[in-house]
């Protein structure tokens, strides 16, 4: 069982997942992502403090949304897992450093400095 | 003291997810604490949808799953009667890869071998029976 909200903020939208992602709510989940986000947003970050478990099914799913935004020119990131999920992503090398974050928050200001980043590399290109 | 549970599964993904909080649920009920609780739903998720979707068998054909702890081991074992087939003996995954350029099966039997204290499989009157072992803390 998966319960999933979606929050969206000016292009920035979070997941806010709690239950298991195993075999049986994966798939559903990622096809319900990409529906929903049929606009690539800015920034896509799964927030993982209420899931328990994650299956090898769950952590296919976070490669293929990794691989969808990079296509889109999105950003990734996962925030506030569990210590036994973050053990499965150990376990699995699927912890890309770059893109997991403690909490929301600390995603949140991530994109904020990479997005000041890229005006600034505009404005210099100008 | 020598804790025992079977369950009879069939060949489909609906009664698998089923049996995984069965087997799960008397896990706990053998003291078994949330963090090998998840340990347990990972090898045998993976174990189980790997004989629905690779073993050829039809959906009425039955799994037999076992759990035991004895001594501080705490083992599942899984009895199938589909053609022999080691899923352990699968390569693992290039964990190296950035996850962009992995190839998206493999982790699923990783998983197994990583996570237990020992997993095996033997062809036994006509039957694929993989064993995992966790040592319990007590």
């Amino acid at each position: 069982m998966l319960d999933i909200k979606r929050q969206a903020v000016l292009g920035k939208v979070v997941y806010h997942l709690q239950g298991r992602i195993d075999g049986q709510s994966s798939e559903p989940l990622y096809q319900q992502i990409i529906k929903a986000e049929a606009v690539a947003p800015k920034s896509l970050t799964l927030s993982l403090g209420g899931v328990d478990f994650v299956s090898s099914a769950g952590i296919r799913t976070v490669i293929k949304l990794t691989r969808w935004c990079k296509e889109r020119g999105a950003s990734f990131a996962i925030a506030s897992m569990q210590t036994g999920v973050a053990k499965i992503f150990e376990i699995a090398a699927a912890l890309p450093s770059a893109s997991v974050f403690a909490s929301e928050a600390e995603a949140d200001a991530y994109f904020e400095a990479m997005a000041r980043k890229a005006n600034r590399g505009d404005d210099e290109d100008d | 003291m020598v804790f025992t549970f079977n369950l009879k599964v069939k060949v489909a993904e609906q009664e698998v997810f089923e049996a995984l909080d069965q087997v799960v649920l008397c896990a706990a009920g053998f003291g078994i604490d949330d963090e090998q609780q998840n340990l347990l739903r990972l090898s045998l998720e993976e174990l189980l949808l790997n004989v629905c979707h690779h073993s050829g068998l039809p959906s009425s054909a039955v799994v037999d799953v076992a759990l035991v702890l004895r001594d501080g081991v705490l083992r599942l074992t899984i009895t199938d009667s589909g053609p022999s087939f080691d899923p352990l003996a699968l390569a693992a995954p290039d964990l190296d890869l950035p996850i962009e350029q992995r190839q998206i099966g493999g982790l699923g039997i990783h998983f197994v071998r990583s996570t237990s204290a020992r997993c095996a499989w033997q062809r036994l009157d006509g039957c694929n029976v993989v064993e995992v072992d966790w040592i319990i803390a007590c």
